[in-house]
C-alpha cells in the first residue's frame, strides 16, 4: 500500500512540473503585447518603446525566459501569486481566498445533488430494467445529458424573474458570515449542475449495477433467500459504486475551474468568474496563477480518489 | 444465356468498384438504422441540421445581420417568429446561420483532434517503451487540466476567433482520444496476425498502419462521434463567455452570451430558442453516438462509460 502511494505521488511531480511550463509559455505567446497599451485615467495609454522597455525592465521581463521561469516558480513555491496586471492593488492570493471557499462549496453541493439524484434513478432503473420506470428515467438522463448546464442556469433565472421578481444576489456572502444570502446564491448553480451530473451518475450506476446482477456471488446471495433489499444495498450496489466515485472525484476536480460558465450565468463571484474576467481584459497575471490552481486542484483531488479507491477496492494496488 | 449474363454481371462489378463500395455502404447503413429506431431518429435530426447548416438561407426568413428599426427585442410574433433580439435583428434567421458555425467548429475540430489522437494513440500504443512512458507524461499534463480552463489558457493566448476555437477544441480531443486508442492498441498488438506480419519482415511503420491502425477504427468512430456533442456543448460554453467566435456571426453560444447584458428583464424568447437548438443538436449526436456504439461493438460500452 505505502508503495502505490509514493509511486503514485512521485508520477504527479512532473506532471505538476510539466503544467507550470505549459502556463507560463501560453502567457508569454499572447499578441499584441499586453504591456502595449495601459489604462491610464479612465483611457487607454499607449507606452513609446522607451516607456515600454522601462515597464518591462521594472516587471522583469527583459531577462531571459528560464530567469523568469525561475522567478515564477520561486513565487509561487512562497505562495506569492502576485498581483492583477491592472490592478496593482488587487492581490490574486487575497482573492483566491475570498472567492475560492464559493467555488468549492458550490462543486461539493452539487456533487450531494447529483448524488441524491443518480443513485436513487440508477438503482430504479437497473433494479425494474425494461419497466415504464427504466424507460422514463432513461428518456429523462437522455435529455438532460444534451442540456448545457449553464443554459439551464440562464432559464432557471429568466423563470424566477418573471414569476417571482426575485433573482439570486450577486454580492460575496460567507456561508458562516451570512448563511442566507449565501445560500440563495449557491443553491441555483449547484441545483444545475448537480442535474447534469446527476444524469451521468443514473448512466454510470445503472449500466454498472446490471452487469453486477448478473454475476454469480448475486445469485448465491438471492438463492440462499436474503430479502432483495438486501441483495441490493449490501451485495451489489457497494461494488457498483466504484466507477462512481471515480467519476464523483473527477468531477469535483473538473468543476473547481470548470464551472465557469454557469458562474457567468448566475454571475456568482467564484473564482470561475474571476478568471473569465481575466480573460477578457488579458489580465495575464491573474490568468496565469488561476490556471495553475486549478490544474495543481485538479491534480490533488486526482491523486486522492486514486488513493480512495485503492483503499476500497485492493485489486487496483497489486497492478 | 444465363451464364453469359452472370459473367457480364461480374465484370461490371469488376469495372465498378466504386458503386459496390456504396452499396455495401447503403447495405450496412440500413442495417444501423434498422437495429435502433432510436438511432435513426438522431440520424433524422442530424440530416436535418446538416442541411439547414448546408444552405441556411433556403430556411431562414430575414438576412441574419438585417436590423428591423421598427422592431426591437419584440417577442416572437407572425412576422418574426423567434422574435427579435437587442439589435432588432431576426432570431430565427440567427438561429439558422448559427446551425452551419456550430457543426463547422464540431465537425472541423473533433476530425483534426481525433485524427491526431489516433495516429498518437496508435504509434505510442503499438510502439511502446520510452516512447510510450515520454507520451503517457505528455499527455499527463494535457489532463491535468479540466477540459474548459485548458481551452480558455489557449484562448487567451491566441485570441478569440473561429481558427482559435477549433484549434482550442481540437488540441483538448487530443490526449482522451490517444488514451482510448493506446489502450485498443496495445491488445491488438498482442495478437497473432501482428506477430505475423512482423515475424515476415513488415517494417514497425508498415504493421502499424496496416495492421493496426484499421482495428482500431471502429473504436475511432464511436469516440469521434461521442465526442461531437461534447464538442458542441464546448463551443457553446466557449461563445457564451464572449471566447468563441465573435459577434456579429451568430452563433447558438454568443446568441445567448448577448443575454448576459439584461438578466434583469430578459427577454424570454432570447434565452429560450438558442438553448433548445443546442439541446436537439447535442440530442442528435448523442443518440446518434450510442447506437453507434452499440452497432460497431457492444463490449466497448464499458470501456467508454
Amino acid at each position: 500500500m505505502g508503495k502505490y502511494f509514493l509511486r503514485r505521488l512521485l508520477l504527479a511531480i512532473p506532471t505538476i512540473f510539466g503544467v507550470t511550463i505549459l502556463i507560463f509559455l501560453a502567457m508569454r505567446v499572447i499578441p499584441g503585447d499586453p504591456l502595449r497599451s495601459i489604462i491610464g485615467e479612465g483611457q487607454i495609454y499607449v507606452l513609446s518603446d522607451k516607456e515600454l522597455a522601462d515597464v518591462k525592465a521594472s516587471l522583469g521581463y527583459d531577462k531571459p525566459l528560464v530567469i523568469q521561469y525561475l522567478a515564477w516558480m520561486q513565487d509561487v513555491a512562497k505562495g506569492n501569486l502576485g498581483y492583477s496586471f491592472w490592478q496593482k492593488d488587487k492581490s490574486i492570493a487575497d482573492m483566491v481566498i475570498r472567492r475560492g471557499p464559493i467555488t468549492l462549496q458550490i462543486s461539493i453541493m452539487a456533487l450531494l445533488v447529483a448524488w441524491a439524484i443518480g443513485l436513487p434513478a440508477g438503482i430504479i432503473s437497473a433494479v425494474k430494467r425494461n419497466t415504464v420506470a427504466d424507460y422514463s428515467i432513461r428518456g429523462f438522463v437522455t435529455l438532460l445529458m444534451a442540456i448545457p448546464n449553464f443554459w439551464l442556469g440562464l432559464a432557471i433565472i429568466l423563470f424566477t424573474v418573471i414569476f417571482f421578481r426575485w433573482r439570486p444576489p450577486m454580492e460575496l456572502a460567507t456561508l458562516w458570515g451570512n448563511p442566507w444570502q449565501n445560500l440563495q446564491m449557491t443553491i441555483g448553480p449547484a441545483i444545475v449542475m448537480g442535474f447534469s451530473f446527476g444524469a451521468i451518475i443514473a448512466r454510470m450506476v445503472r449500466s454498472s449495477m446490471l452487469e453486477i446482477l448478473r454475476d454469480d456471488y448475486v445469485r448465491t446471495a438471492n438463492a440462499k433467500g436474503l430479502a432483495s433489499s438486501t441483495v441490493i444495498f449490501r451485495h451489489a450496489l457497494r461494488n457498483a459504486l466504484l466507477p462512481t466515485i471515480t467519476i464523483s472525484g473527477l468531477y469535483l476536480g473538473a468543476t473547481i475551474g470548470g464551472a465557469v460558465a454557469v458562474e457567468r450565468a448566475f454571475s456568482v463571484p467564484g473564482l470561475g468568474l474571476s478568471l473569465i474576467y481575466a480573460v477578457q481584459a488579458r489580465d495575464w497575471t491573474v490568468i496565469q496563477s488561476l490556471v495553475l490552481l486549478f490544474a495543481v486542484a485538479y491534480i490533488i483531488i486526482n491523486l486522492v480518489v486514486d488513493y480512495i479507491y485503492a483503499f476500497i477496492d485492493p485489486r487496483i494496488r497489486y497492478e | 444465356m444465363l451464364g453469359s449474363d452472370t459473367s457480364e454481371e461480374s465484370a461490371q462489378k469488376k469495372e465498378n468498384p466504386l458503386i459496390n463500395l456504396c452499396r455495401s455502404w447503403a447495405s450496412s447503413f440500413w442495417r444501423f438504422i434498422r437495429s435502433s429506431p432510436i438511432g435513426a431518429f438522431g440520424v433524422f435530426l442530424l440530416i436535418l441540421l446538416g442541411i439547414i447548416g448546408l444552405a441556411p438561407g433556403l430556411f431562414a426568413p430575414y438576412d441574419p445581420d438585417k436590423i428591423f428599426f421598427d422592431s426591437l427585442k419584440t417577442p416572437p410574433d407572425s412576422e418574426h417568429w423567434a422574435g427579435t433580439d437587442f439589435l432588432a435583428r431576426d432570431s430565427l434567421s440567427r438561429i439558422f446561420y448559427g446551425a452551419r458555425i456550430t457543426l463547422i467548429v464540431a465537425i472541423i475540430s473533433i476530425f483534426i483532434g481525433d485524427v491526431l489522437g489516433f495516429i498518437w494513440g496508435v504509434a505510442t500504443g503499438y510502439l511502446g517503451k520510452k516512447f510510450d512512458l515520454i507520451s503517457q507524461r505528455i499527455l499527463d499534463m494535457f489532463i491535468a487540466f479540466p477540459t474548459i480552463i485548458l481551452a480558455l489558457l489557449i484562448l487567451a493566448a491566441l485570441g478569440a476567433g473561429l481558427f482559435t476555437i477549433i484549434a482550442a477544441i481540437a488540441l483538448i480531443r487530443i490526449p482522451s482520444t490517444a488514451r482510448v486508442i493506446r489502450s485498443v492498441a496495445l491488445s491488438v498488438k498482442e495478437t497473432q496476425f501482428v506477430e505475423a506480419a512482423s515475424a515476415i519482415g513488415a517494417s514497425e511503420l508498415r504493421v502499424m498502419f496496416r495492421h493496426v491502425a484499421p482495428q482500431c477504427f471502429a473504436p475511432l468512430l464511436i469516440v469521434a462521434s461521442a465526442g461531437l456533442g461534447s464538442a458542441i456543448f464546448t463551443e457553446a460554453a466557449l461563445s457564451f463567455l464572449g471566447m468563441g467566435v465573435p459577434p456579429p456571426t451568430p452563433t447558438w453560444g454568443n446568441m445567448l452570451g448577448g443575454v448576459l447584458n439584461e438578466l434583469f428583464q430578459p427577454p424570454w424568447w432570447l434565452v429560450i430558442f438558442p438553448g433548445v437548438a443546442i439541446t436537439l443538436t447535442v440530442l442528435a449526436f448523442n443518440l446518434f453516438g450510442d447506437a453507434l456504439r452499440d452497432y460497431l461493438d457492444p463490449r466497448l460500452r464499458g470501456r467508454l462509460d
